[in-house]
């Protein structure tokens, strides 16, 4: 089996499965208790297929699934709850709404065997809570995406599961509309206390909406850990990149705390310590401090270097430049460094010629084993 | 509040006449095989015998009230078959020797009650309008393109109109032209429409249509006696009324009535 | 004029009572078959399309084999005392067998067409395999298998050769209008014939336009956005 990712606090979901079909092989083992776990990867890295193997939608699959001190699935012995009683809910990536049931028909849904006086109450409370109420009567295709969403959140959260699966909740919206509903989503995470999952590929909604990480690459787990950890200290170059770094190195030791940057032809002093002979190192975009300094007049030892601007792209709040260190080029492919800074850092380093000065802080760079 | 897994109202009614059918299928169907009074026999016939057994059967009725007769009209060689597979027949009558030999020779008859009742002849028509058909042989001429007779694998009258053709020495010619029919309406049709210049029927199919024109009946001796037997079935669900009806088939009213149409007695 | 009406009433009886054992089996096969695959499920469809491209008096022909007295399936029945081949009865087996092809494969096709998420959905909010068939999935696909059932109603009134082997041609108890045609035009009665004829033509015409407005009104309760409530306080489901 793969690395399996452990989070502190009482373990409610246990998972170690392997599925292999020609081209792929998925192979996740992890624990969860109940703190919101992010679910971080690429597209086609097998965020969603995890998902689906927990909730019993994924044949062929070999391992072992624990939820609650339950065995849902156990492939060497023999054991396989099918979906409908494995109290998962699952919030799919178009909601997967009924469309010939109404609103409050779709979110009764679950609760069918309940009898009617206490159905109706739950679906009331949970309706509210998630400011649907008024939208009984109204079918899903009258809906907007926010509400679709909290359409299937509400259906999914009604029959109290014992897991929630979420499957990139947020990728169907408007961008405008996430934030207002991240919010939501995660004060509604709050109130409920099983075991929840939340898959996307997007960093931002991960981090602000979950307190532990895995971090998933080619269907093996390649990070794990509380968020905070996993984004100041990611233990791979894949870590790195999915948490949005975008400049790298390669890099030879010199001594623990000064590394040879290969890539960028210059040595480096860093905080943190590297352990092994080759790896590479990296520096977040915005973590590049890049100012007007008059040339020669660079300190090696705070990693201050002469640069060229090679191009820039420029956005309404932001800009990202492309720099080449040490010398000027021509092609505008020939950057080392990626940089994001504010309009009106731009604005005010484009009165100064170049070469500009760029300074890679010992305390960002960002020291990668592999 | 409305529960989404009840099937909604409007679609059971829907259902309703699907229900109320199955329920009068079964009911129906549970009383099948409780004898009761009167008995019900089932004769297949030819369907050529078909209007005028529909005379005789009402005449039997009078003389036996105790008797239903339920008559299945058909094809020959679809009755055969029937028969054969077990269905449950009283008495059989044919349009052709063929079939009864063919249940003889399974032993599905009751032999001594086979007989044969009426016979027929074969005759050559031609649409109103045609004129240059006069006789037999003249279906050998070139100008005769098309010539329609019944399959003589499982058409009794295509049998014998084979019959006549081989013994007139023609029928590798005319079968070169032949249009095989499924049965003698198919024949009829074909003359009458012009699609066939000539056809070989029935004397009494064609006396069923009035736009065709009998030109000659076959020559004495060119086919095998064309005969209707009739016999009563060895595992006849009632054979004592089985039997009653064949004796009543070679009656003197029963008589009447077929040559009213057309059907001559075969003795 | 003075006509037996009885191919009519037997017509109809048979015709619906066909649909609707139809509509029954060829639901639920279509259903359990939906979204599954084995060679077991590839033979069966294969044997469901015989009846479609086979040969109408064949069919009756393998009717006849099995249920008549000396067939497999007719010496069970003759012991319990019944006979099929020339009941009624038989005049229902032939349509349905010859409609249910129909009816399977467009409900098949209909089943299919929904988005197999909905029923992920639904497995994960507790439904059984049933419920997702009842609840989910044959109201998705109304449309279509009411087109299979207007396909399967068709087909069964205007069935002939396999009712013919099978059933017999017994004025009053299995003479449906097909067959009553069929011996008109034998019979040299083309009037007769053509009177049952318009009457086939008529009855079809008037169920398949039923269907057809039937079909439109459920339709506006499946479009997608379309505006205003449906009935009142409570939900019409529908």
């Amino acid at each position: 089996m793969g690395r399996e990712a452990s989070f502190g606090g009482e373990v409610s979901l246990e998972v170690e499965i392997e599925k292999s079909f020609p081209g792929f092989t998925l192979q996740v083992a992890f624990r969860a208790g109940n703190a919101p776990v992010g679910i971080l990867g690429a597209s086609g890295a097998g965020k969603s297929m995890t998902l689906r193997a927990i909730a019993g939608f994924e044949p062929h699959l070999r391992g072992r699934i624990v939820l609650d001190g339950r065995v849902l699935f156990d492939s060497a012995a023999g054991i396989h709850v099918p979906s409908r009683a494995r109290k998962v809910g699952l919030v799919f990536q178009h909601y997967a709404l009924f469309p010939h049931l109404t609103v409050l028909q779709n979110i009764s849904f679950g609760l069918r065997r309940l009898e009617p006086a206490e159905r109706a109450r739950r679906v009331a409370e949970q309706m509210a809570a998630l400011h649907l109420s008024g939208l009984e009567n109204q079918y899903p295709g009258m809906l907007s995406g926010g509400q679709q969403q909290r359409v299937a959140l509400a259906r999914c959260l009604v029959p109290k599961p014992a897991a929630l699966l979420l499957d990139e909740p947020f990728s169907a919206l408007d961008t405008h509309l996430r934030s207002q509903l991240e919010l939501q989503v995660h004060e509604t995470l709050n109130a409920y206390s099983g075991v929840t999952l939340l898959v996307s590929h997007n960093l931002e909604e991960i981090y602000r909406l979950c307190g532990e990480i895995i971090v998933l690459d080619n269907g093996r787990v390649v990070a794990s850990g509380p968020r905070d950890e996993i984004f100041r200290r990611p233990p791979n170059v894949v870590t790195a990149r999915l948490t949005g770094c975008k400049n790298f190195s390669r890099a030879r030791i010199i001594n623990p705390n000064l590394v040879e940057a290969l890539d960028w032809n210059c040595s480096l002093r860093c905080k943190e310590q590297m352990q092994s002979a080759i790896g590479h190192v990296g520096i977040r975009a915005h973590h590049i401090c890049v100012t007007s300094m008059p040339p020669g007049v660079h300190d090696a030892s705070r990693n201050e270097f002469p640069c060229w601007l090679v191009a820039a792209t420029e956005g309404p709040f932001r800009v990202t430049a492309y720099l080449r260190m040490h010398s000027s080029t021509a092609d505008s492919s020939d950057y080392h460094l990626q940089v994001e800074m504010p309009l009106e850092r731009w604005t005010e380093l484009q009165s100064h010629s170049l070469p500009w000065s760029v300074r890679l802080d010992p305390e960002c760079l960002i020291v990668l084993p592999d | 509040m409305h529960i989404p897994m009840r099937i909604p109202s409007h679609r059971l009614a829907a259902l309703l006449p699907g229900v109320l059918c199955l329920a009068t299928f079964s009911a129906s169907h549970l009383q099948a095989r409780v004898p009761q009074e009167p008995v019900q026999i089932t004769v297949s016939a030819a369907a050529s015998l078909n209007d005028a057994l529909i005379e005789i059967d009402r005449e039997f009725q009078r003389a036996r009230p105790d008797v239903r007769v339920d008559l299945n009209s058909g094809a020959s060689g679809t009755l055969e078959i029937q028969i054969e597979k077990g269905a449950p027949v009283d008495v059989f009558v044919s349009a052709g020797l063929q079939q009864m030999d063919a249940l003889a020779a399974k032993g599905l008859l009751l032999a001594e009650t086979r007989v044969d009742l009426l016979r027929n002849e074969l005759v050559l028509i031609i649409s109103r309008g045609s004129k240059n058909v006069a006789n037999f042989s003249d279906l050998d001429h070139p100008d005769v393109r098309i010539v329609a007779i019944g399959d003589p694998r499982t058409v009794p009258a295509g049998m014998y109109a084979q019959q006549v053709l081989t013994a007139l020495g023609i029928y590798a010619t005319v079968r070169k032209k032949a249009v095989l029919a499924t049965d003698v309406r198919q024949v009829l049709a074909d003359v009458e429409t012009g699609s066939a210049d000539a056809g070989l029927v029935y004397a009494t199919d064609a006396a069923t249509s009035s736009q065709v024109r009998v030109v000659a009946a076959a020559p004495a001796g060119t086919h095998e006696a064309i005969v209707y037997p009739a016999a009563a079935l060895r595992d006849a669900p009632h054979p004592d009324a089985a039997r009653a009806y064949v004796q009543f088939l070679r009656s003197a009213s029963a008589r009447m009535i077929f040559s009213r149409y057309g059907f001559l007695p075969a003795t | 004029m003075n006509m037996d009406l009885s191919p009519l009433w037997i017509s109809l009886k048979t015709a619906l009572s066909a649909t609707a054992v139809t509509f029954v089996l060829g639901v639920l096969a279509a259903g359990w078959r939906s979204g599954r695959s084995s060679r077991l499920w590839e033979l069966f469809d294969g044997l469901v399309l015989l009846p479609l491209v086979l040969p109408p008096t064949v069919v009756g022909f393998v009717l006849l084999s099995l249920f008549g007295r000396t067939g497999p399936l007719g010496q069970i029945l003759w012991r319990a005392g019944t006979i099929l081949v020339f009941s009624w009865s038989a005049t229902v087996i032939a349509a349905t067998v010859v409609a249910f092809p129909l009816m399977y494969l467009t409900a098949r096709g209909a089943f299919e067409q929904i988005d197999p998420g909905l029923f992920d959905a639904a497995r994960t909010l507790g439904a059984t395999e049933w419920e997702i068939l009842v609840g989910v999935a044959i109201p998705l696909a109304w449309p279509g298998i009411l087109a299979g059932v207007a396909l399967a109603f068709a087909r069964a009134m205007g069935e002939f050769g396999a009712t013919l082997m099978f059933a017999g041609n017994i004025p009053g108890r299995t003479e449906t209008m097909p067959v009553a045609i069929y011996f008109a035009i034998a019979a040299g009665d083309t009037r007769q014939a053509l009177l049952w004829s318009g009457i086939v033509l008529v009855i079809s015409l008037g169920v398949l336009a039923a269907m057809d407005g039937w079909t439109r009104y459920q339709r506006r309760y499946l479009a997608r956005g379309t505006r205003g409530v449906v009935r009142g306080g409570s939900v019409a489901r529908g």
